[in-house]
């Protein structure tokens, strides 16, 4: 059996709220043999359980195989802005503790992985991502920083996870075969774009946007939807319930990328570097991405024109468009 | 009196991290401080914000209520722009808070309360072996999660996503809902409630909601005892747990579930009888927190909260919250007395406000809502508007969004200027119910349901738990 440790800091809860979504997750986790010695919510002992088990584990009396963090460290007022309950001092150094003896440290969330919404603007609570502060290496624990088995902080990243992010990386990991990509995250929800898989694909090919926002064009040029940047397999793995972001119809803020939480300009507006939507993909020449616009926009299918700026499909395929409404 | 003093924490089946001190008086809890030990900082991160923004960053607030936040802020937003919300609208906005709400209320009483049943402290009880159905991990527990994870995943089709939608915005919906997705919804809607029906009910729902007095309580009770329910209040009349908690402030609400300007649930405040309420009335006091500020007590539309991890005398980061300058109540409970629900009624009059009190009011409230979702459903238009197209410029101005979540009234306060947020005050239900001490020494409602809680040895019995889990608790919220 392998134990496991979660506990929550700088952070809204809304992960452990999305794990539970996870399908037949007690079930999987029993299959991967794991014990949960503490979770917040899905498993907690009496609540004067809590210290001697933690004092156990300090102890070396019960391994810490896997210590899920939920929550940016907070280092305001020496730490004081995230007081322990039940005794004296401040989580953030619990949190470096038991960092130091875990085989494997879990950061779920944004918050945790790189400071995320907890350490939006000013950042008051001082938030900080375990090993790094928004895009630098680093954070709390320290750029150096290798847990008992040798690895990174493992970053799970998501505002909030997608469940099977995490129920994956759990398997993966027990399978010894979870590779990390360059934030530290499990490459196998990374090495996509939000975008694949986007419905509206076909209005962003032909750069047909939406003039609304409830509007069934891409959000691209005029909501600040960030998708053909963004990573992450959200429109291919879909939301517990069939969803997505782009299928609610509203703009991908890249939640998985370090410093989203600070994008420079409102989240819902594109901005714009002479004329041009500053969201475009990142690996593709700009020279290039206007040409192809221009023939694009000219090339429309009138039912892709129209469309985009409805709210419902007026044209379907195989369907001149008569007028709009 | 610190050596006699007992500190309780972290507690587990509560949302977030939690602290209780008790003081003896001879052999019960004599006084009781509640701590809410975090502190992120919210209100200050949104401000110089552009106005939007509040709809991704509010949500943040809180993973567990994330759409009341969404629609607290919404509606704040709306009241400085001159757009109108379509029908279409209003109900998928209804219908979401619901199923957040109901999602919240069934998760409270598997995931949270009934386990509590299984403490070692319970363990001579000859209800024990009975009740090991609420165990964490059994059969009914796991059907109970699959349940919420069903009706969570209607947010899908609905809102893309939950926590942390972008649906919905002052003009209303980012989407439609076309009539093949309605009829998906109904269909997973059915399964809910056909779990409801079974697992919690046993047929019995109706029957429930009609009950008249406690007397038909205890029959009803005798009659479902196979069900959960059934089981869940012959054990909490056998125990007395309908004067376990008892606290006897007044009890507040926003109302909730508006609709053409009509709430399913009204609002007001019950002091032995319903009182109109007024936002102004609202105050918050600082005198207990670690939040350096004015010492009067001030609006939330004038707050202000700023930092101040080592001041003397403060023991949470949580501000007072007071109406009229008294402590108030919020949630289920309180959303079910005001609206004048007859067993409610009938519960407030014979038992007060307890423990068993609060827990039946979020059953009740469920019972409610499943017939309203339906109909919601049932109502939407596939063919017609779900978005108002207008200007989407939020004007500067003052503006507050109030709505019921599912832990009770939650209030965002903003000020717009110059097309910056300048000032955003949010106002959870938690902040209501585990409000410290305001300068006037008035304890907040859980510090005064523990009070008389009997002490072995300086140390509660397995009670304190039910106590404070009869609030539902959700301290991420509370101070944001």
């Amino acid at each position: 059996m392998a134990n496991l440790l979660w506990l929550q800091s700088g952070g809204c809860g809304g992960c452990s709220q999305a794990l539970l979504l996870q399908p037949r997750l007690l079930e999987r986790l029993e299959t991967l043999g794991i014990n949960l010695l503490w979770h917040p919510v899905l498993a907690p002992k009496e609540e004067d359980s809590f210290w001697p088990l933690i004092d156990q584990i300090l102890e070396g009396s019960v391994a810490l195989d896997m210590l899920c963090i939920e929550g940016s460290a907070l280092l305001a007022s020496g730490g004081l802005v995230h007081r322990l309950s039940g005794r004296n001092g401040h989580m953030a150094g619990l949190l470096r503790q038991l960092s130091g003896l875990a085989q494997e440290v879990l950061a779920i969330g944004s918050c945790t992985a790189f400071g995320g919404m907890s350490a939006l603007g000013a950042n008051p609570a001082g938030a900080v991502g375990l090993q790094y502060d928004n895009g630098r290496l680093g954070g709390f624990l320290g750029g150096d920083f290798r847990t008992q088995s040798g690895r990174p902080v493992i970053n799970i990243a998501g505002c909030a996870i997608h469940p099977g992010w995490l129920a994956d990386s759990l398997s993966l990991l027990s399978q010894g075969n979870l590779v990390l990509d360059e934030w530290a995250r499990p490459a196998f929800y990374t090495e996509g774009l939000v975008h694949h898989g986007c419905p509206r694909n076909e209005f962003y090919e032909y750069k047909a946007s939406a003039p609304e926002p409830n509007d069934l064009g891409c959000l691209m040029e005029n909501f600040g939807c960030k998708a053909t940047q963004a990573r992450g397999d959200c429109n291919i793995r879909l939301w517990p319930g069939g969803g997505s972001c782009l299928r609610g119809g509203f703009s991908c803020i890249n939640c998985t990328a370090p410093g989203f939480q600070n994008p420079g300009h409102p989240f819902l507006e594109t901005p714009k570097v002479a004329g041009l939507p500053s969201t475009l993909p990142t690996d593709m020449p700009k020279a290039w991405f206007v040409a192809l616009s221009a023939l694009a926009k000219a090339a429309t299918p009138e039912r892709v024109r129209v469309n985009a700026t409805s709210p419902k499909i007026l044209v379907p395929p195989n369907k001149r468009a008569e007028s709009k409404k | 009196m610190s050596q006699t003093q007992t500190i309780l924490g972290p507690f587990g089946r509560i949302e977030g991290d939690l602290e209780i001190r008790l003081e003896p008086r001879e052999n019960q809890v004599g006084a009781a401080f509640v701590t809410a030990p975090m502190f992120r900082g919210f209100e200050t991160m949104l401000e110089g914000r552009a106005p939007l923004d509040a709809l991704v960053i509010a949500p943040r607030v809180c993973g567990i209520c994330s759409v009341a936040q969404s629609l607290a802020a919404r509606s704040a937003l709306a009241g400085l722009t001159d757009l109108r919300l379509p029908r279409n609208a209003e109900r998928v906005f209804n219908l979401m808070q619901a199923i957040e709400n109901t999602s919240d209320l069934l998760s409270h009483f598997y995931l949270y309360l009934a386990p509590e049943l299984q403490r070692q402290g319970y363990k001579d009880r000859k209800w024990f072996a009975q009740a090991k159905r609420f165990a964490l991990g059994t059969e009914p527990y796991k059907k109970a999660v699959a349940a919420r994870n069903g009706l969570l995943g209607m947010l899908a089709p609905l809102a893309g996503k939950w926590p942390h939608s972008l649906s919905m915005l002052p003009g209303g919906l980012t989407k439609t809902i076309g009539a093949s997705e309605r009829a998906g919804l109904l269909d997973h809607l059915g399964e809910f409630e056909a779990f409801v029906s079974a697992q919690v009910f046993g047929g019995g729902l109706q029957a429930f909601i009609n009950l008249k007095n406690t007397a038909q309580l205890a029959d009803w009770a005798l009659e479902y005892q196979h069900t959960d329910l059934g089981l869940f209040i012959q054990i909490g009349l056998e125990e007395g747990w309908e004067r376990l908690g008892l606290i006897k402030t007044p009890l507040l609400s926003y109302g909730a579930y508006f609709e053409a300007g009509f709430p399913l649930f009204a609002g007001g405040v019950w002091k032995n009888q319903v009182e109109a309420f007024d936002w102004n009335q609202i105050t918050e006091d600082l005198a207990s927190s670690w939040l350096d500020g004015p010492f009067e007590p001030l609006s939330p539309a004038q707050g202000v909260t700023r930092l101040d991890a080592e001041r003397e005398g403060a023991y949470s980061y949580a501000k007072a919250p007071r109406y009229q300058g008294q402590v108030v109540s919020v949630g289920p409970w309180a959303r079910q007395v005001i609206d004048g629900q007859p067993l409610a009624r009938a519960l407030n009059q014979t038992w007060g406000s307890g423990v068993l009190s609060r827990v039946l009011a979020r059953w009740i409230e469920l019972g409610r809502l499943l017939p309203q979702m339906r109909q919601w459903l049932e109502q939407i238009e596939p063919d017609q508007p779900f978005y108002h197209s207008g200007n989407l410029m939020i004007k500067d101005g003052q503006s507050f969004g109030l709505i019921e979540a599912a832990r009770g009234s939650l209030g965002h306060f903003l000020e717009i200027e110059g097309g910056r947020i300048t000032r955003y005050q949010i106002l959870a239900p938690t902040s209501w119910n585990f409000s410290p001490r305001d300068q006037t020494g008035q304890p907040g409602p859980a510090e005064q349901a523990l009070v008389g809680l009997p002490l072995f040895k300086g140390k509660p019995g397995p009670e304190l738990g039910l106590v404070i889990r009869s609030f539902d608790p959700c301290m991420q919220c509370q101070v944001h």
